[in-house]
């Protein structure tokens, strides 16, 4: 097995089947998080400056660095198969600063960390399959970075125009960012303010692209970011965007009707998928449903009321869990509100909220009748955090 | 090497075994059954490599070394009878030592500086876990002394290497540490704030649905108020009735006064 010429032709048939360097990652990988710390260390120690581009809080980096390093050595022997993963995780990465040289350092520091972990099962040979493993790996990422960069920014910057605090703990705020920023209605895209450097943290867009290259965000007050974003940011500061991901867009064209189903700041991207649907020459029935634990919670409702008087197609339903509040929703989780009106046939169904709020409701759908496929949900590419993010 | 070769200490292990220097002599202390054999001092108590730098080897182990004290302390027999000056065969001995001594102070001077200049590489960047001897044929010295010291060279590069990649691994030992430290720091400053944010909002939610509840005793307060005001208005219209029948008896007295003084003097 020559691993020169799978270099030359990672695509033929003769690509390396990397058995070594699977079974050597399968033994070395039983020394859990001391692997990803010791590489972390190694490689802050050749190369200083690399350590600028992670946050202080680093367990959260050591998970996702396992995660996609197994992920990729489980597909070892097929990397072509896992390219749109790798070059996702390489645009992923360009917002970070991340650059060509920095994945041959990780590299070293992937062998420096494999060789230290493995004892006396280390010889030349294992050492070359992991160089020529990581050699392919590394230039699948760096094309993809490549290929990204001709597209888009590594990121974005943008002002915050204003900052409304909506309730004790909810703001929705208005960017203006620098250049245009494309996205599909109900995507989202991680931020990063000023005080945590390096905390990439995803936020829903609430309205469709426009024009003027300004967008809306609704922060619930959970995390450290989000928390700065609803307590500290003021007017006039500057946050960084990156790259848009998501797959919680509209699918106009099944002719069916629409149920949206929010739970807290979940209603951000299906507000934005409700704009995109009244950009829609022909409009179909429109039912929104949308939760909270308490009046506050609601802190877009007026818009929505608004929306329900001009459209006729649309019809608003709110729902309250735990403190109710009868002059403005029903009392119970959205689910049970969406099941007490329940003829769903003709309908598809795009849910957004905390994950229990998300799992009840799907639960709900189900029975109801809604198959997987009639079913859109919040979910996010490569990010590690989609419970932390709308938590009500 | 070997001890770099051992798996990574779990973080509650010291690094650094100085901790258990006084647990190894209570333990000895406190086991006297135990065989003056049995308790050799390599089972229990193993120095790590990177505590005690260990002094580079010696070029020259033969002791025969000129030093500058002896250089000063010579003194020349003067020259047999029939010579002039100082005795010949002694100078042109110790010309020998000294023009010996100077060479093998370069050739040392040489292999220090190729150690300084693999250490500053290493630094630089991660050496190769054992460091390659690095084969220089066309600089390979004839002399049997010269190649001594080229081989001496060699293996202090290599052991300077491997103490290189122990430190390094004991570097990044310490680094795992300050940061599994700093991890903990920040996930218990961040639990901690949690816990009082959750536990003001319970309050908060406690409040709101306290005064929710206390709704009907709002409205009774608001009764009171009503009433409240009510009697104030009525007050205020008694009091100035009150004051409107004062002053007429006031101003009845003054003229009923007028009237008796004025039939008084009359």
């Amino acid at each position: 097995m020559s691993a020169t010429s799978a270099i030359l032709s990672p695509h033929g048939a003769g690509a390396p089947a990397f058995t070594q360097v699977k079974a050597n990652f399968e033994l070395v990988a039983k020394y859990g998080d001391n692997v990803p710390l010791y590489l972390f260390s190694d490689m802050f120690l050749r190369v200083p400056a690399l350590r600028e581009l992670f946050p202080v809080h680093m367990s959260r980096q050591r998970e996702r660095l396992m995660a996609a390093l197994s992920f990729a050595v489980e597909h070892a022997h097929n990397l072509p198969e896992i390219t749109p993963y790798l070059h996702q995780l390489a645009r992923s990465h360009r917002k970070f600063g991340t650059e060509g040289e920095h994945y041959e350092q990780w590299s070293a520091s992937v062998v420096n960390t494999m060789q230290r972990f493995s004892g006396n099962m280390w010889d030349e040979g294992l050492e070359e399959e992991w160089r020529d493993f990581l050699s392919l790996l590394t230039r699948t990422l760096s094309e993809g970075a490549r290929q990204d960069a001709s597209l888009r920014p590594a990121y974005w910057t943008a002002e915050v125009i204003s900052h409304e605090r909506r309730s004790v703990d909810v703001a929705v705020l208005r960017l203006l960012v620098d250049r245009p920023f494309k996205y599909v209605p109900g995507q989202s895209a991680p931020v990063e303010v000023r005080q945590w450097p390096n905390m990439w943290r995803y936020y829903s867009m609430a309205n469709v692209p426009r024009r003027d290259n300004t967008v809306e965000l609704h922060v619930k007050a959970a995390g450290a970011v989000s928390r700065t974003l609803v307590c500290d940011v003021r007017e006039g500061e500057v946050v960084k965007l990156g790259a848009p991901v998501g797959t919680l867009t509209l699918n106009p064209n099944t002719g069916r009707n629409i149920l949206l189903i929010a739970g807290g700041t979940g209603f951000a991207p299906i507000k934005a998928v409700l704009e995109h649907v009244t950009k829609l020459p022909v409009p179909p029935w429109v039912s929104v449903f949308t939760g909270a634990r308490e009046r506050g919670g609601l802190y877009d409702l007026d818009v929505l009321r608004d929306w329900e008087q001009k459209y006729p197609w649309l019809t608003v339903r709110a729902a309250l869990s735990e403190l109710e509040d009868q002059s403005v929703a029903t009392t119970g989780t959205v689910g049970e509100a969406v099941s007490r009106y329940g003829r769903w046939e003709g309908y598809d169904a795009y849910v957004c909220g905390p994950p229990a709020m998300v799992d009840g409701t799907v639960a709900m759908l189900h029975a109801n009748g809604f198959t997987d496929n009639r079913i859109r949900l919040e979910r996010f590419a490569g990010a590690a955090t989609p419970s932390r993010r709308f938590a009500i | 090497m070997t001890d770099s070769m051992e798996p990574f200490p779990p973080p509650g292990q010291p690094l650094v075994a100085n901790a258990n220097g006084n647990g190894h002599a209570a333990a000895q202390d406190l086991l006297p059954w135990s065989d003056a054999g049995e308790s050799n001092a390599e089972d229990v108590w193993e120095e790590p490599a990177w505590d005690e730098p260990q002094a580079a080897p010696s070029g020259d182990p033969s002791g025969d070394r000129l030093t500058p004290a002896e250089l000063r302390a010579v003194v020349f027999r003067r020259a047999p009878l029939g010579k002039r000056g100082l005795d010949e065969h002694q100078v042109n001995s110790l010309l020998d030592r000294v023009e010996a001594e100077l060479v093998r102070l370069t050739q040392e001077k040489r292999a220090l500086e190729t150690e300084v200049e693999l250490l500053r590489d290493s630094a630089a960047r991660q050496p190769e876990p054992v460091a390659p001897p690095r084969e220089e044929p066309a600089a390979r010295p004839q002399e049997t002394g010269l190649a001594r010291v080229d081989q001496a060279e060699h293996a202090a590069s290599r052991s300077v290497a491997g103490r290189v990649q122990e430190a390094h691994v004991y570097a990044a030992s310490l680094l795992s540490q300050a940061q599994q430290t700093a991890d903990q720091y920040i996930k218990d400053a961040q639990r901690y704030s949690r816990e009082l944010i959750e536990d003001a909002l319970l309050k908060r939610g406690t409040i709101l649905s306290n005064a929710a509840a206390e709704g009907d005793r709002t409205v009774g307060v608001d009764a009171v108020g009503q009433e409240i005001a009510r009697l104030r208005t009525a007050n205020q219209t008694y009091r100035g009735k009150l004051r409107d029948y004062f002053e007429l008896m006031l101003m009845n007295l003054d003229e009923w006064e007028t009237a008796e003084g004025a039939g008084g003097s009359t």
